[in-house]
């Protein structure tokens, strides 16, 4: 698992005297005036358990991109604690910091970050090269991953003679190559098209069923985040403006900047029964268990006078939804109760 | 690597350097000129009284007298001298060995098992149509009969290439991962690029005497910059995100540099080998004044004595035709495929072929060197023999004999031209002509390139009293600007519209481009022997030697900044409804106006760099002074002419940098608004 405590990524001169005064948490173009850095990450905490998927969601100059390079040191954070599988990466010894990359973590690159003068088979097996693994052993690991991401036939080829989706499919391989047990995706869709970008999507929940990594997610594209992440960060101006589930996010966004960002998604494929749902009520006879959509609910509601009862996981009624409701949240009217 | 990207590449190189040139734009503005014209009046004011006319004694640098007391020194020390005995001849022995070996090697392999060798690393390396123009430049040096000299040509050669390469590459590295390192190079690298070659020859002379150990060296000297920026500049172009991806696997330095930097930076590497043998082969008639022998040594005898019957002409043409066949053999053993044809054979060739392909070559070689040896091949057939002498000295002489108008040219170039301005120069007092001078560097770049016109002009007037041949050192300085600057002219006047018209046309750039190429490839003093052969020796074609020496270049980048001149830019002008002249000379011309400054630019140097080769066949002037240094034992008055030439160079090189520079402010402006 990973853990940040008070990351803080300041670009520029004695960037270390920033952190800790109130020149901190100026404006970006009134720190740039007041000491010439820039603040890229600020004081950013958060935990992904073991197997969970987290996703850093912002735009272009939010400060994601560098959030992630501070976890394997990329780029070195100012302050602050990482914390992967009890150590902190901050006070590891260079040998060991690469140790860490070569086993516990991998990363996906927004353009791939293929060799280009290596075949498909040989940049999946980079980085068991770089750790040393004998060379028919890691060709045979890669050709196995390479059946894994449904890419069978393409091992001798080059990068250039590959589409989009083809390349990121390898870069992705070439991340599960080492078995590690964190995975870093920095904006790894964002160079293709929609519906390559649906289908690389669909692979990651299918690979991440299969293989329960724990993942650290970056994108810019609110509807990647929502159908892949467990907790969503949103992430402005360097810092987290809200955490939760995709639900939360959508149902309850914490200020305007997160209202404006969720307006156009389609809710009923995001909230479920349980975050719309009214008190308890007698007479429901039909009953939808509490993580039904709201998309789901609209034929139920449709077909029965009486509201209808939520269910619980346990099996106890928690709760009711009726068509008011159901319409209400669909129209993004803020849910009652 | 196509030629074309490679000249590309070495352009963009040029065109970084003369980014960080000073930038300077001014308005016109009296009181600036004022303190201009003061100060520029006070400098010449205060030579004028205080040295006065001619240059007084006491401002005499007295270098001649000390080079020569260093050189009576070292001949009487040398034998017991501890630097000596242990540092610097047991060095030269050991470069002296290398050539030898190599040069036992060669000759070992008789000339068929040279051919295969050629042949198979042509194929290797760059193709089958490599290949092929290798095994043709191999053959033309045999059917010349120039074979043993062409033999010691190459073995220094690839003994200074290897020793550029073993010492560039590492350095190269470095200077990418040290920025310290890399600001240090920078300086060393471009002093290195402005001063002629035969500069450091002195000093190696001084310190190793004449023979291959000091060609060597100066080889080494001359083609290393080129190796290391050229390593560094292929560095530099890895994206750092291929780096990152290194990084983030856990790669340490070491296996980043091995598995991602060196192999894709490989194309730019092959570039600098490429570069490093071209440069290396540039100077083997200057290496051959130090005593590199070979067909350097033909081509200089040929020039020498132009009046014997089978030697002249004929005799450098000869030679000169089997350098550039050497040039174009090493040319093509490490040009590169093109990238389409390098993704064609990464498919077919596999590890265990590409090393059946070693072993079988390495057969194939062993079994033709084999019966090379056994029967009678072994040395290139004499009857074959194309004995280009003769008939070419007789053209020079039916030239001589019916053709008048070159005659009357380089008569007219030489009594109407040259010598009224170079009395005019040396007529001046000494001081007006420096204050002219610092004057031009003012209007060009400012103070700081008055400050080096100043400079420089101070260490010529200390060097100037010195007696030449041909008078003073004043004399033939003056002599050589106005040599060097009726050739810059001309490459000018000729470059300029040719590479317009080539920026405009790309049909008739494609027709140029492969003469462009070719003349990239060839070895500066070719152009000499057709020039002495049209023109009779004298200025005039050394003037024209080094005006087509510098002309391909001056072509390119005037052709280059009008084509980079952005598509969309001239469609606005075009819709606002502007003539094909309109957009020229508003739009085009202004927007390559730096590029076509970098060219004149460079058009200097490159003449500056055959001054001396220019003198030997009549230039005269500072660079016969460099020869005689070298070759008569006159080191004293070599290292002088050698510094008037550097110091001429440099303040040609500022005042014309400095006029590309403050138009680079403009157009900065410009894009701003």
């Amino acid at each position: 698992m990973i853990s940040c405590r008070g990351v803080w990524k300041v670009f520029g001169p004695k960037a270390e005297r920033v952190v800790g005064t109130p020149d901190a948490d100026l404006p970006r173009a009134e720190l740039e005036a007041a000491t010439g850095c820039v603040a890229a990450v600020r004081d950013v905490s958060f935990d992904v358990p073991e197997g969970g998927v987290f996703v850093v969601m912002g735009l272009s100059g939010s400060g994601k991109s560098t959030l992630v390079r501070c976890f394997s040191r990329l780029i070195e954070p100012t302050a602050g604690d990482v914390v992967i599988d009890g150590r902190n990466v901050i006070d590891l010894s260079p040998a060991d910091l690469r140790e860490l990359r070569r086993t516990r973590l991998s990363m996906v690159f927004q353009n791939f970050g293929l060799l280009p003068h290596r075949r498909a088979l040989d940049n999946i097996a980079f980085g068991l090269e770089v750790q040393g693994v004998s060379k028919a052993e890691r060709l045979a690991r890669a050709k196995e991953m390479l059946d894994l991401v449904g890419l069978g036939s393409v091992g001798e080829s080059y990068p250039d003679e590959l589409s989009g989706g083809m390349q990121q499919r390898v870069g992705l391989a070439r991340a599960l190559a080492n078995d590690p047990a964190i995975l870093l995706f920095d904006e790894p869709f964002s160079a293709l098209d929609p519906l390559i970008r649906r289908d690389m999507q669909d692979e990651v929940v299918r690979l991440q069923r299969e293989l329960r990594k724990t993942v650290v997610f970056i994108t810019h594209d609110l509807a990647e985040a929502l159908k892949l992440g467990d907790q969503i960060a949103i992430m402005r101006d360097g810092r987290f403006v809200q955490v939760g589930t995709p639900e939360e996010v959508v149902s309850a966004p914490a200020d305007d900047y997160v209202r404006d960002f969720v307006r156009d998604v389609p809710r009923g494929h995001v909230l479920t029964a349980r975050s719309i749902m009214n008190p308890v009520v007698d007479g429901a006879t039909t009953r939808v268990a509490a993580a039904t959509k709201v998309s789901d609910l609209v034929p139920i509601v449709a077909s029965v006078d009486a509201p209808v009862a939520v269910i619980d996981d346990d099996g106890s009624v928690c709760g009711s939804v009726d068509r008011l409701c159901v319409l209400d949240a669909l129209a993004d009217v803020p849910a009652v109760g | 690597m196509t030629a074309v990207s490679q000249q590309i590449a070495r352009v963009r190189e040029t065109v970084d350097d003369f980014d960080s040139g000073p930038v300077r734009h001014r308005r016109f503005q009296t009181r600036r000129f004022l303190i201009a014209a003061l100060a520029v009046g006070g400098f010449t004011a205060v030579l004028a009284i205080a040295w006065g006319d001619p240059i007084p004694s006491w401002w005499d640098f007295g270098i001649a007298n000390w080079v020569d007391h260093v050189q009576h020194w070292l001949i009487i020390n040398r034998g017991d001298n501890w630097a000596f005995v242990d540092g610097f001849t047991p060095l030269a022995n050991v470069l002296k060995n290398l050539v030898q070996w190599t040069l036992d090697v060669l000759h070992f392999l008789t000339w068929v098992g040279v051919l295969s060798l050629a042949v198979l690393v042509a194929l290797r390396v760059s193709g089958r149509m490599a290949a092929l123009a290798a095994a043709g430049g191999i053959v033309l040096v045999g059917v010349l009969q120039l074979w043993d000299q062409a033999m010691i040509t190459i073995a220094v050669i690839v003994v200074a290439v290897v020793i550029a390469l073993v010492l560039g590459l590492p350095l190269g590295i470095l200077s990418v991962r040290r920025t310290g390192f890399e600001r240090a190079s920078k300086i060393f690298l471009d002093a290195m690029q402005v001063m002629p070659a035969f500069c450091y020859l002195l000093p190696m002379v001084l310190i190793f005497d004449i023979g291959y150990a000091t060609a060597v060296i100066a080889t080494v000297i001359f083609a290393l910059p080129a190796t290391i920026r050229l390593t560094a500049h292929g560095l530099r172009g890895v994206p750092a995100a291929a780096v990152e991806v290194g990084t983030a696997y856990g790669a340490d330095q070491r296996q980043r540099l091995r598995m991602i930097e060196l192999p894709m930076a490989r194309p730019a590497l092959l570039l600098g080998v490429n570069q490093t043998v071209n440069l290396a082969l540039g100077i083997v008639v200057i290496a051959a004044l130090v005593g590199a022998e070979g067909l350097g040594q033909e081509v200089l005898n040929g020039i020498q004595s132009l009046s014997a019957p089978s030697k002249g002409v004929g005799q450098a043409v000869a030679a000169g035709l089997a350098i550039i066949a050497i040039a174009i053999v090493f040319d093509r053993l490490t040009r590169g495929r093109s990238p389409a044809a390098t993704r064609a054979l990464r498919r077919s060739r596999t590890p265990q072929r590409a090393r059946a392909e070693l072993i079988g070559g390495a057969i194939a070689i062993v079994v033709v060197v084999v019966i090379a040896k056994a029967s009678s091949v072994g040395s290139f057939p004499t009857s074959i023999h194309w004995a280009i002498e003769r008939p070419v000295n007789d053209a020079v002489q039916w030239i001589k004999d019916n053709i008048s108008w070159t005659t009357t040219i380089s008569d007219f170039v030489v009594t109407s031209i040259l010598t009224p301005m170079r009395d005019f120069l040396t007529g001046l007092p000494w001081w007006g002509v420096a204050g002219g001078f610092v004057a031009i560097g003012w209007a060009s770049g400012g103070r700081r390139v008055a400050t080096t016109c100043a400079i420089c002009m101070l260490v010529i007037a200390g060097l100037a009293s010195t007696q030449s041949d041909s008078g003073s050192i004043w004399f033939d300085t003056m002599d050589t600007l106005t040599q060097v600057f009726l050739a810059v002219v001309l490459s000018v006047l000729v470059a300029v519209p040719i590479g317009i018209a080539a920026g405009l046309n790309a049909r008739f750039l494609a027709l140029i481009r492969p003469l462009l190429d070719a003349a990239q490839v060839l070895p500066a003093f070719v152009y000499l022997v057709p020039a002495i052969a049209l023109f009779n020796p004298g200025r005039f074609p050394g003037i024209i030697a080094s005006l087509v020496y510098a002309l391909p270049l001056g072509i390119r980048l005037t052709a280059l900044g009008i084509r980079e001149v952005p598509e969309t830019t001239i469609e606005a002008a075009r819709a606002m409804g502007a003539t094909r002249t309109q957009v020229l000379v508003k739009v085009q011309l202004p927007q390559a106006w730096r590029s076509i400054m970098l060219g004149v630019n460079q058009t200097i140097l490159m003449v500056f760099s055959v001054v001396v080769i220019a003198g030997l066949v009549g230039g005269g002037a500072l660079g016969l002074d460099v020869v005689y240094g070298l070759q008569k034992g006159e080191l004293g008055l070599g290292a002088e002419a050698g510094i008037a030439i550097v110091a001429l160079a440099i303040v040609l090189d500022r005042i014309t940098q400095g006029w590309g520079a403050g138009t680079r402010k403009t157009s900065a402006t410009a894009r701003t608004v």
